[in-house]
């Protein structure tokens, strides 16, 4: 038999750099395939602009100075007309909500904050999901009994009452909101990974990993985790459209006290309510505009992805 | 590491009294309602360098015993040995069947027991310590669709076992993967594909490329060919046979292609629900195959010559449900041999007695009370009719239908009905306790597990 | 009976376009077994499928070519259905003609399960894993054999003595044998359900006045009601096929001035008893109580078939769900689905590769049998050699989606004319083949060409190891080679090395 080679680590020839810079570029190739398949389907491609659209201006939004956006003119506290709604304001895109705010620049800024938290909730559960259920579903036993009976009980809660209850007894802001969502939000993706895990387990590769003396983790996190991943993928980008309506919902019925103004999609439209919406249509328009693009968007990027990602469709 | 490792000895893996239940659960609470006795009391030993075949139809376990093997699941008792000399190995089998009999339910030991054997039981071993072993048993499995991690690329495939165990750095560990893959017949240019870009013959090679990367000294093949073309199947069966050759490499073949076994194997062992049933020499086995069973699997493999046609030995039915073997011989409610001390139970008989004892059904049986329930006890089978008491000429009369029913065809559960007592107003048909046929020597290498040859003397 | 001429059947993938048909020709008689061997990929399950027209399209079409069944051609009135079209930056891209392939397929839907049928390679992917089978099979059944059963269902009658006395025998048979043939031969002459009748024969401790009773109350539930709706199902599945026949014969320009008259006449017809049959149906109270008897019926032939692909316990498996069964059983299942409606020609794609031996030589056994009993052509798909020579009369090889050579079995593996064919005989690992143990096995070198860039010329020419120039270019074409064989191979040709040995069989 082949003698044992001494462990030497820590050499790195230059071969082994363009060995793995081959790898690299082959990967690399095959998620550009995935994104040509993609953009080969015209509403995918329109969910995925979408979806970079509203990240581009979250980011840009967090560039511009506050003032721009508040931009308070109580010598015409009234809501403004943009320039082209007949006799608009000049140099106002989307026109002023009550008390003077640019509309523009508030949805910007509206846009930043609601993604922001939602991708807190939707990415925060989907990784505290995507461990719990990699654990039950690869350990099985009493821990998964436990998880999946824990999810039923989340399951049976309605989220909406729960966050509610939640906050009223805690405190009503934001991060309380955030928190107790997050709560709600992981069990879904716990049994969504749990039962890929469980196909994925039932492959042989996984027992040749641990024929090949792989530990646990190794299998876990090396082989089967990127293996589950495609759904989740394809859950958070459906979920992002749920979690910011949900948003904005709580925040439109009243639900966070908020001192003052605040730059959030539900509250300019509870803003826009406030002042005789008959009379000053747009505001209420231009913010339910921007929340409904962002969830059809997220949507055909999620339905695209599920097609995409699907591998029997691959080759 | 284990002391026995200094040494080559002669038998590389053997299996003593192994067994593997597997739990099935049901019910809302998930309670265990039943075990499947996948591999029941195994025995076997493969030689260093040398093929043993594993044979059987689908679902007697096979899979099951050479994962037991590799120590992929632990088993429910029997040991594992590795590397261990021939004699210590026969003294372990007659130590385990001495101790299995006086003592049924026993398990696997664990940790070191001071019986000579812990140099060479894996199973004794903890994980941590087993650890080293692990490269030295590599399987390849049937199907080559799933036993690729489709999301990896080969040369990650190929060099995840040299990099576990630490056998050498990753630039070398490149080098070799590079070499596999020449070796077992592809181009170093595939190292920089997925899985999904090949046919199922390619992928067996890089299965088998995986396999031999960290250097085994044992390889499980569980049905490496099953899925693949014919002409595939040629070039893969050469590829394992060259590379036996080069490397002196131990196989353990499981399929259930008869054709295939006999152009690559020394050894065979056949099974059948959970046992071994017969071990032989490859040619001897195809030339004078003695159990029942291997004869009607000889007789069943398709012929590739229109002109000639073998005379099939049909098997009825399916395989029982290894949930609930048959008892004594657990072949016997399909074998074409079989004689009344093959291990007959009230189970064979329950379906024709409804009509044997019942005297609105048959007028040989018109002088007994009406039969209302007929219930099996273990060996035992209760005629209870209704309220009346049967006397002991109505004893004589089911006697009599016994011995009747006996002589008729497709009777031979009847006979194998040691006596018909009269008990607590019913009558009770008494069957022998069932008794596995032993495992006899019959010529040298030669052994089976059947009635028909002449059994050792209690 | 099955004539396949010039088949064409191709795939638009992202890739290209892949032609898994490329001018498959071949024809099955009455009652023949005709084996089609092939390596995996080489388009064997397309040319069945392209058969029963189960191509799924998009992506797939069925270019051009003709199968003539009985007198009819099964592509007839489909050529419209999809077509390529080039779309943006020269891609080709399929156009779908809706309609004409929802009426194609409908009148493929009356051909398929009834005339001929399919055994698919993956038994579980065919059968519904929600649905106990027997509860399939007798799906089937219901919608392809309704005239029958509702002959039977008309056929029933008040329970006479004779009846009576053939009861007490099946009950009292020394022989458990015979008491089965009398059970089934009663069943037939009362059409009460088996399953019943058997229950109250097996029932122990009844007297045998309590058995008689209880079989008279039994016929008296299952005597024959709502004749006028049995009646009206009868004529709808009469109808239907009448028109569909004729309507295809038209189609496929053999119709005689007959077919032309009756053909609206019938479609008429069926249109308004179709109507009333829907509203009927329409009621689910009034579908409950009217198809209950069909539904028994029908059931009833199931556990016929079942047992006659020789299921230990039909009754049992006829509730059981496709997982709950080996591989063996879903295969059998699948056989018994096949042959439900007694069809003239029957596909098996693969029956027996994922299965093993002692399986696989069942199966065999119980194909063969059923084809004695009932006659019907088999188009046996398979990878394995040895199978063929087990089962068929006839061979085609087959060669990345062209059929390269065609004879009678004993012929081709006594001579085999094509190098492939040559190379596969060769490859076998034969029980019997005495082989040196050390001696590699011979292979064919090179792998299967892949279909989306299939080589030029023969398209065996790059493993053949008697190609030469001529291979290269031009394309051998299927001819005939003595009175029974046929071989695509210039070295049979005019000019080629072996055009004048006189190949065995001719
Ligand atoms: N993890 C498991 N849990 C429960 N039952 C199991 C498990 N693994 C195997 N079995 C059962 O054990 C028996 C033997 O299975 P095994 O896979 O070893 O058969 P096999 O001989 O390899 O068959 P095949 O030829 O189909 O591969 C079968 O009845 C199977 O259903
Ligand atoms: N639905 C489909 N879409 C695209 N290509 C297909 C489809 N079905 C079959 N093919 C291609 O057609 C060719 C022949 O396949 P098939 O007839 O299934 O082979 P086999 O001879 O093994 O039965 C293969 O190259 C296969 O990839
Ligand atoms: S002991 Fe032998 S003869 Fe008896 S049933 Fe078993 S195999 Fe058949
Ligand atoms: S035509 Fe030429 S390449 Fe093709 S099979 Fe015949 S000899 Fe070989
Ligand atoms: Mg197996
Ligand atoms: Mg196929």
């Amino acid at each position: 038999m082949g003698a044992h080679v001494e462990v030497r680590r820590g050499i790195r020839s230059a071969s082994g750099r363009a060995e793995l810079w081959r790898g690299l570029r082959r990967r690399l190739d095959e998620y550009s395939l995935t994104l040509r398949l993609l953009l080969k389907r015209p509403l995918a491609a329109a969910g995925l602009l979408i979806t970079l659209l509203y990240v581009g201006i979250a980011i840009a939004a967090s560039f511009l100075p506050d003032r721009d956006v508040l931009q308070t003119n109580f010598t015409t506290a009234y809501p403004q007309p943009p320039w082209w709604w007949g006799n608009g304001t000049p140099g106002s895109w989307f026109g002023t909500t009550y008390p003077g705010i640019d509309l523009g620049m508030a949805i910007f800024k509206a846009i930043r904050i609601d993604l922001y938290y939602s991708s807190i909730v939707v990415l925060g559960g989907a990784i505290v999901g995507m461990l719990v259920g990699l654990v039950a579903g690869y350990k099985g036993g009493l821990f998964d009994e436990g998880l999946m009976r824990s999810t039923d009980v989340a399951y049976s809660i309605p989220f909406l009452v729960f966050a509610i209850a939640v906050a009223y007894v805690i405190s009503r802001d934001f991060t309380t909101l955030n928190l107790s969502l997050l709560i709600l939000w992981w069990p879904p993706y716990a049994r969504l990974v749990r039962s890929q895990v469980l196909a994925v387990k039932a492959n042989m590769f996984v027992e040749a990993a641990r024929a090949a003396g792989a530990s646990d983790l190794r299998i876990m996190f090396r082989h089967i985790l990127p293996n589950t991943l495609a759904p989740v993928f394809v859950q958070v980008s459906l979920d992002l459209g749920v979690v910011i309506q949900i948003f904005a919902a709580l925040i439109f019925i009243g639900f966070v006290p908020h001192s003052g103004y605040l730059p959030e999609l539900g509250a300019l439209i509870f803003y826009g309510f406030g002042s005789e919406p008959t009379s000053y249509p747009w505001t209420i328009l231009f913010p339910g505009l921007a929340l409904v693009i962002f969830t059809v968007g997220v949507n055909l990027l999620g339905d695209g992805l599920r097609d995409v990602l699907d591998p029997r469709l691959r080759r | 590491m284990l002391p026995s490792d200094r040494q080559a000895h002669e038998i590389l893996v053997g299996a003593v009294g192994l067994k593997k239940h597997f739990p099935v659960k049901g019910g809302v609470l998930r309670r265990t309602i039943a075990q499947v006795r996948a591999v029941d009391g195994v025995d076997l030993f493969v030689r260093r360098g040398e093929t043993l075949a594993l044979v059987g139809e689908s679902g007697c376990g096979k899979t099951t015993l050479g994962r037991l093997l590799l120590r992929l699941i632990p088993p429910t008792s029997g040991e594992v040995l590795f590397n261990v000399p021939a004699n210590l190995y026969a003294s372990a089998r007659d130590r385990w069947q001495r101790t299995a009999e006086e003592d049924g339910a026993m398990r696997s030991p664990k940790g070191p027991q001071g019986d000579g054997l812990d140099p060479y039981a894996i199973t004794r071993l903890r994980t941590r310590a087993f650890k080293p072993f692990r490269r030295r048993m590599q399987p390849v499995f049937q199907d080559p669709f799933t036993s690729l991690d489709p999301r990896m690329l080969v040369k990650d495939i190929l060099a995840e076992p040299i990099l576990i165990n630490n056998q050498m750095t990753r630039p070398e560990a490149m080098e070799r993967v590079a070499q596999l893959l020449q070796e077992v017949g592809l181009r170093p240019d595939h190292l920089y594909r997925f899985p999904h870009e090949f046919s199922g013959g390619q992928r067996q090679r890089i299965a088998i490329a995986r396999a031999l990367a960290p250097e085994p000294e044992f390889l499980l093949l569980d049905e490496p060919t099953s899925a693949l073309d014919v002409s595939v199947q040629a070039q893969i069966l050469n590829l394992l046979k060259d590379i036996q050759r080069r490397q002196g490499l131990t196989y353990l073949l499981i399929t259930h292609n008869l054709s295939v076994v006999r152009h690559m194997a020394d050894r065979v062992a056949v099974m059948y629900l959970g046992r071994i049933v017969e071990e032989a020499p490859t040619r001897e086995l195809f030339e004078s195959p003695l159990h029942p069973y291997t004869k009607a699997l000889l007789s069943a493999v398709p012929v590739p010559d229109p002109k000639r046609r073998r005379e099939k030995i049909l098997l009825p039915g399916d395989v029982p449900s290894p949930v609930d073997p048959p008892t004594g011989c657990r072949f016997h409610t399909r074998c074409n041999a079989v004689m009344p001390h093959c291990g007959w139970s009230p189970r064979d008989a329950a379906s024709a007695t409804a009509y044997l004892f019942d005297s609105s059904r048959n007028p040989h049986a018109s002088t007994l009370p009406a039969l209302s329930e007929v219930s099996m006890e273990g060996n035992r089978l209760r005629l209870l009719f209704g309220g009346s008491r049967p006397s002991e000429a109505q004893r004589q009369v089911v006697a009599d239908l016994v011995r009747g029913r006996a002589a008729e065809a497709g009777g031979m559960a009847f006979q194998a009905i040691r006596e018909v007592v009269l008990e607590e107003g019913s009558i009770v048909l008494e069957f022998p306790p069932p008794l596995e046929p032993a495992w006899v020597e019959v010529s040298p290498g030669h052994s089976v597990a059947c009635y028909l040859y002449p059994q050792p003397q209690a | 009976m099955l004539s396949v001429q010039g088949l064409q059947t191709e795939f638009l993938t992202p890739r290209g376009v892949i032609r898994a048909a490329d001018g498959v020709d071949f024809d099955i008689q009455e009652g023949e077994v005709l084996g089609l061997v092939g390596e995996s990929g080489c388009g064997k399950s397309v040319t069945a499928l392209s058969i029963m027209y189960l191509i799924p399209t998009p992506p797939g079409r069925i270019a051009s070519g003709a199968i003539w069944f009985r007198g009819i051609n099964l592509l007839a009135g489909s050529e419209n259905e999809a077509t390529v079209r080039r779309g943006l930056g020269g891609k080709p891209k399929l156009v779908r003609n809706d309609t004409a392939l929802r009426r194609h397929r409908a009148r493929m839907a009356k051909i398929r399960g009834r005339e001929v049928s399919m055994i698919f390679q993956e038994p579980m992917s065919s059968l519904n894993p929600v649905l106990p089978v027997g509860y399939q099979i007798a799906e089937v059944l219901i919608y392809q054999r309704r005239k029958v059963i509702c002959d039977r269902l008309l056929a029933r009658r008040e329970i006479t003595d004779e009846d009576l006395e053939l009861f007490k025998e099946a009950v009292t048979h020394p022989d458990a044998a015979q008491r089965e043939r009398l059970l089934a031969d009663f069943c037939l002459q009362t059409a009460l359900p088996v399953e019943k009748v058997a229950a109250i024969i097996d029932r122990s401790g009844l007297q045998m006045e309590e058995r008689l009773a209880r079989i008279r109350r039994l016929s008296e539930r299952t005597k024959t009601r709502h004749a006028w709706f049995l009646r009206l199902a009868r004529e709808l599945d009469v109808l239907e096929s009448e028109w569909i026949t004729r309507e295809w014969r038209v189609l496929s320009g053999v119709a005689s001035s007959e077919d032309d008259r009756r053909r609206l006449a019938a479609q008429a017809q069926f249109r308004s008893r179709q109507a009333l049959f829907r509203l009927v149906m329409s009621i689910p109270v009034l579908r409950r109580i009217l198809m209950r008897p069909i539904e028994e019926e029908a059931r009833r032939r199931v556990l016929e078939q079942l047992k006659n692909v020789r299921i230990s316990e039909p009754h049992k498996v006829y509730n059981e769900y496709p997982h709950e069964l080996s591989g063996g059983m879903q295969q059998r299942v699948m056989i018994a689905m096949a042959l439900a409606c007694d069809p003239a020609l029957m596909i098996a794609d693969e029956p027996t590769t994922s299965l093993d031996v002692t399986t696989q030589a069942q199966i065999l056994t119980l194909v063969r049998d059923l084809r004695e009993r009932i006659h019907s052509s088999i188009l046996y798909i398979t990878h394995d050699l040895a199978v063929i020579a087990e089962l068929c009369d006839r061979v085609a090889v087959m060669y990345a989606g062209k059929i390269v050579e065609e004879a009678p079995v004993g012929d081709l593996f006594a001579h085999p004319l094509h190098p492939y064919t040559e190379g596969l005989l060769e490859s076998i690992v034969s029980l019997d083949k005495e082989v040196p143990t050390d001696a590699p096995l011979p292979t064919i070198a090179g792998t299967v060409p892949d279909l989306l860039s299939p080589p030029s010329g023969c398209r065996f020419h790059p493993r053949c190891k008697y190609a030469f120039a001529r291979c290269k270019t031009e394309e051998p074409r299927l001819l005939p080679q003595g009175e029974s064989r046929r071989v695509a191979c210039f070295l049979y040709e005019e000019g080629g090395s072996r055009a004048t040995e006189r190949p065995a069989g001719a």
